[in-house]
């Protein structure tokens, strides 16, 4: 069996006195998603942001490829292989699409980045942003700016993706969108782990879903329970 | 009483519309606005108000005044006085503003004030309270003659540097990725770092860049003044600092034409204001501050939701 991609091992994540997440451990292998789902509160967003060296681990470490990203800057952790796709999309309002994806590059890889152009790779992705190029990220829809949020953490070449509530305050049809386009995603080998509120639709997309509660994994599902709707309520309530 | 003040009016405005003074005032415009980039620049990228930038002026100043002693040439000087200044600046980044910059911006500014009083205490020390002379650069004080009139060279040699350092730093903030990355961290440090941006790097190149155009400001004050001593381009500072303030300091544009605005004004007054009142220069330029400050307090050239924002 191959390593995983990303291996969390027991981390403990707090603030003053309290801990938001306790002993979490997952693992994310290439070409597939894990879901990470759970109430307000429940220490998601949390883990994200220790995956991405913004609050320090109190215990455990996270590995990429067997490799400690403890301590390290989040901008290290982004030239890795990290991408984060951050809740709020977090983009440069006043900058153009084009110049958001540009800094996408930022995050390459020294080591390991592809010959491909990786704009050029989002614009066949996303063809809404290469018809809007030149025009200033802020002045988008909401729909767009998620797309473009993903396109500039798919520019950096990650091996892999954490996307925070990627559908938050989006349509129906372009949640649609944002979950078909994170199948072709994992299609083309990435690891994603998804963090999000709609437990329902993560569980059917993903390959397997944890639910966090009070900052411990309780339960694991996979996509055949998503239809199992007493397994997901309780699943909630655990 | 009525007619003496219209009188005196009258030859204020007569010699405010002189060429030779509306060119030392666009001159001395232009060396504000230079400072109210570097300030502005660093401000942008690190949320860091530097009240130490006129000590690294002053070092800079000292560096040509000691060149200048030393009989060296002015090519030499020049260059140490890059040197100094430069040096100065990353220390400064390294060894304070980067350790400090999780901190609250209160502790950032006392942190600055902390090293603007020790710069200018070890320059009291090394120089003495009477400093030292910088006097090879003083021909281009002389005038030049454009049709009729006279202008000082450095006026003209202040306004074409200005010019072509603000071109340069449009061209590497719009057209190279350190450029973007810089503008990036100025808007969202955080988000900056997240997507790969190397915050130390960024801080570094501003402050860098905040140093080269300090050293040339003390070579075009130098000219000028060439008497350097420990409190050497401190009102300077102080005054663009509120010419960054009235302009609008989120924005390194609007902070930039602030910093003209109000060496522009200084310049006018200065060369307009009779001889016996130029003592009274700093209370006009500060009283044109606290009135615009009164009617726009978001920044002058700052509009709408740009007032309020950070960039």
């Amino acid at each position: 069996m191959t390593e995983p991609v990303l291996r969390i091992q027991g981390i403990s994540v707090g603030f003053g006195g309290n801990l938001v997440v306790r002993e979490l451990s997952l693992e994310v292998n290439l070409g597939e998603i894990v879901g990470l789902i759970g109430p307000n509160g429940a220490g998601k967003s949390t883990t994200l942001h220790a995956l991405m060296g913004l609050v320090p681990l109190r215990t455990g470490d996270v590995l990429l490829d067997g490799r400690s990203l403890r301590r390290r800057s989040p901008e290290r952790i982004a030239r890795s292989g990290v991408a984060l796709v951050p809740e709020g999309r977090r983009l440069f309002g006043e900058l153009t699409v084009e110049e958001n994806l540009r800094l996408g590059l930022a995050g390459r890889r020294k080591n390991g980045a592809s010959d491909d152009d990786p704009i050029a790779d989002a614009y066949e992705l996303f063809p809404i942003l290469d018809e809007f190029r030149s025009r200033a990220a802020g002045v988008l829809s909401g729909g767009q700016q998620q797309q473009l949020a993903i396109a500039r953490a798919l520019v950096a070449e990650p091996s892999v993706l954490l996307l925070d509530e990627p559908s938050l305050g989006l349509a129906p049809t372009v949640v649609d969108l944002v979950f078909s386009t994170l199948a072709t995603i994992r299609d083309r080998g990435l690891a994603i782990l998804l963090v999000e509120q709609r437990a329902q639709r993560t569980v059917a997309l993903a390959d397997r879903t944890h639910v966090l509660a009070n900052g411990e994994l309780r339960l694991t599902l996979t996509p055949k329970d998503a239809a199992d709707t007493d397994r997901m309520v309780a699943a909630y309530l655990s | 009483m009525s007619v003496l003040l219209a009188s005196g009016l009258g030859d204020f405005l007569t010699d405010a519309v002189d060429v030779q003074v509306q060119v030392d005032a666009i001159g001395l415009g232009a060396i504000f606005a230079l400072m109210a980039v570097g300030i502005g620049l660093v401000f942008g990228v690190l949320r860091l108000v530097n009240f130490a930038y006129g000590q690294l002026i002053m070092a800079g100043a000292f560096a040509l005044a000691f060149a200048s002693d030393k009989g060296w040439p002015v090519g030499v000087g020049i260059a140490l006085c890059f040197a100094v200044v430069i040096v100065l600046s990353l220390a400064m980044e390294r060894a304070v503003f980067r350790p400090l910059r999780s901190q609250s911006p209160a502790v950032m500014l006392i942190a600055t004030f902390a090293v603007a009083f020790l710069l200018q205490s070890i320059a009291l020390l090394w120089f003495g309270p009477l400093g030292k002379t910088a006097a090879s650069l003083a021909e281009l004080n002389r005038p030049v003659s454009i049709g009729e009139v006279d202008v000082r060279k450095i006026a003209l040699v202040a306004i074409v540097t200005a010019a072509v350092c603000l071109g340069l730093l449009v061209v590497l903030l719009n057209r190279t990725s350190l450029g973007l990355h810089m503008r990036a961290a100025a808007m969202d440090f955080q988000t900056a770092r997240l997507v790969g941006v190397r915050a130390n790097l960024v801080s570094a190149a501003a402050v860098l860049i905040a140093g080269v155009l300090a050293a040339i400001v003390a070579v075009l004050l130098t000219v000028q003044f060439p008497t350097v001593t420990p409190t050497f381009a401190l009102r300077e500072t102080i005054i663009v600092l509120a010419g960054v303030v009235v302009g609008g300091m989120t924005r390194l544009l609007s902070a930039t034409l602030g910093g003209f605005a109000i060496g522009y004004v200084s310049g006018l007054l200065g060369g307009a204001l009779p001889t016996a009142q130029s003592q009274y220069l700093p209370t006009f330029v500060f009283g044109l501050v606290i009135l615009v400050l009164l009617l726009r307090p978001g920044g002058l050239f700052l509009r709408g939701r740009a007032a309020v924002e950070r960039v």
